[in-house]
């Protein structure tokens, strides 16, 4: 079952294999991320990340949902992490079972809108969250479990 | 059982590492911390046995961690041990920090070689690593 889905632009770190890895309970983290399942250093350095105990999968976000899809993961308690909003709705879209998302960290560009201390959003990102909201799947802001959910709207 | 963690450090290593563990680990574990020999008016020696002989040893585990050993913070409190039952570890990391934090107070007697054998794999010379832990874990599910 999946236990977290959370977009986070660093992916695997403290934060996520540490606090969120135990908070929630998890014995499988899946990156869901094209950079790092295509790259051999990148996925040699999340490797490195790897909590000790846990099980660790990088895949495209193509491969991760088919993977989900085929019911491979069913038996872990699944902690999904993505890097961006975008990808984060294309697993949405195809992954109705996704009822929550975390918005753990994204990075600042040229235009976008600062909506928390982690988190900033392009326009198009927004609209793609608004729509996610709008399907009543929940959007809580939180870098770490201890936080307070804020939520997005 | 409670457990108690004190940092103490030479100068604010101490004040610093737990801004770091902060920001994994969020705000949940209170931990003192000791900057020691900042202040020249301070009797260090005399506030690191007050705060082991102040412990109430029958309900808490005293852990004190400390920056390295041979270090005179390290060396003082390891005079302390004869007297009082308290934990002592040096090398303080970051990776040793939040396994502490984390332990449940009634195991840490019991979890603390382990513990410290854990931290003890965080340093590592990482250059080495790339490449090597690639193949070694399959990536399926």
């Amino acid at each position: 079952m999946i236990k977290l889905f959370r977009i986070d632009h660093r992916l695997l770190h403290g934060q996520v294999g540490f606090s969120w890895v135990r908070s929630i309970g998890a014995d499988c983290i899946l990156i869901a991320d094209d950079d790092s399942a295509t790259d051999s250093l990148k996925m040699a350095t999340l490797r490195l990340a790897k909590p000790q105990g846990i099980k660790l999968v990088v895949k495209t976000v193509e491969d991760s949902i088919k993977a989900i899809k085929s019911g491979v993961t069913d038996k872990y308690k699944l902690f999904i992490v993505t890097g961006s909003v975008a990808d984060a709705k294309r697993i949405c879209d195809a992954i109705p079972e996704i009822t929550s998302i975390n918005l753990g960290g994204i990075k600042k560009r040229e235009g976008a809108r600062q909506v928390s201390q982690a988190i900033f959003l392009l326009p198009e990102e927004e609209d793609m969250l608004h729509e996610l909201g709008a399907r009543g799947i929940e959007l809580e802001i939180r870098q770490v479990p201890t936080e307070t959910k804020t939520i997005y709207a | 059982m409670e457990k108690r963690i004190v940092v103490a450090t030479h100068g604010r290593f101490s004040e610093g590492i737990l801004t770091s563990m902060k920001m994994i680990f969020g705000d949940q574990t209170p931990i003192e911390c000791i900057t020691a020999y900042v202040d020249s008016d301070t009797d260090y020696q005399e506030l690191f046995r007050r705060t082991v002989a102040e412990n109430d040893y029958a309900t808490t585990e005293l852990i004190v961690l400390t920056d390295v050993l041979g270090g005179s913070v390290n060396n003082e409190f390891t005079k302390l041990l004869g007297e009082y039952p308290f934990h002592l570890v040096c090398g303080l990391n970051l990776a040793l920090l939040l396994e502490v934090a984390v332990c449940p107070a009634d195991t840490v007697s019991e979890q603390l070689p382990s513990i410290v054998e854990r931290a003890r794999d965080g340093i590592a010379l990482v250059n080495g690593l790339v490449g090597s832990t690639a193949e070694a874990d399959a990536n399926e599910f």
